[in-house]
């Protein structure tokens, strides 16, 4: 079951410019920030706060699947100041990081051990994000009916996660020969 | 790995859709309509409106306003000015537990028991 990415050898191979890494997190960044900021524009109403796609996600778990996840959170984190810098609050801001830094982290070590598809990953980083901010509203607004919300969050975020874990596995099954990093 | 979606990812997804849905299902068969509906600025109560009123009420905080409104039995938010306006959208709440949530504003509006029962009169 182990494969040995070919992204891996080449990165090997070359010598690691940090003006390189530099310029390829920004262009990630970038795209991140741009794909927020349309899916902020077509606001899908379902009448539960947190219900999104998510798509933002995408970019940052295609980037955990090309190094080694500092840099998926890095870009992840900054994604996230900005975003709630130019579009939201404060307040957007700390849900958004608690949700990030636990999806993140079950999505690396599920990927590092290599118990699932980038579906399972997907839907594993979907899980955790909701549950992550539901726990965070919770605590800060003291009050716990605000759990109610999770059984349809989880729904949704399932959905939204095997969606999200089909894009990126197509993705990577893609560009597994072109240089997309570094 | 070059497959998409294994039998492991479909059992996570039926799992976990399943346990989802179920506890929908038991929310949904224990819970009640309330009897009046609670707000609570930054974790600490501004008042209780009971539900049968009909009622208009602006809950002012630091932060900017929302404006509740009763009608029919069911609360919602009609207007508020934070920046993401997902209180204003959100779905009419009349069961108890139920909450709409304001975050940039720290409101919770929260259907609760009161003391009103459910029957208005009982024959016997």
């Amino acid at each position: 079951m182990t494969q040995l990415p070919s992204n891996h050898l080449k990165r090997e191979s070359q010598k690691k410019n940090p003006v390189r890494t530099i310029a390829f997190l920004g262009m990630y960044l970038g795209v991140a920030l741009v794909v927020s900021y349309l899916e902020n524009l077509l606001p899908l109403s379902v009448g539960i706060p947190g219900v999104k796609l998510g798509l933002a996600n995408s970019v940052i778990m295609f980037l955990l699947y090309q190094t080694n996840g500092k840099e998926a959170a890095m870009v992840s984190g900054i994604r996230i100041v900005l975003c709630g810098l130019l579009f939201g609050n404060l307040f957007s801001i700390i849900y958004s990081l608690a949700g990030a830094a636990a999806s993140l982290l079950g999505m690396y070590i599920v990927k590092k051990k290599q118990w699932f598809t980038p579906v399972g990953v997907s839907v594993i980083g979907g899980l955790l994000h909701n549950i992550a901010q539901i726990l965070v509203a919770m605590c800060l607004l003291e009050n716990e009916k605000i759990a109610f919300y999770l059984p349809v969050l989880l729904i949704a975020g399932t959905v939204t996660g095997v969606f999200i874990g089909i894009l990126v596995g197509v993705l990577i099954k893609k560009t597994k020969n072109m240089q997309v990093f570094i | 790995m070059g497959k998409l979606i294994t039998k492991k990812e479909l059992i996570l997804i039926i799992v976990v859709l399943s346990l989802a849905f179920l506890s929908l299902i038991f929310l949904r068969i224990g819970s009640k309509k309330g009897g009046e509906v609670t707000v609570y600025v930054d974790g600490k109560v501004e008042t209780v409106l009971p539900l049968n009123e009909d009622a208009n009420y602006e809950i002012s905080t630091k932060k900017g306003k929302n404006l509740l409104c009763i009608e029919n039995k069911e609360a919602f938010i009609k207007e508020a000015d934070c920046p993401d306006g997902i209180c204003v959208h959100h779905k009419k709440i009349s069961l108890e537990g139920e909450t709409i949530v304001c975050l940039p504003h720290k409101v919770v509006v929260e259907v609760t028991k009161g003391d009103e029962t459910e029957y208005d009169a009982i024959t016997q």
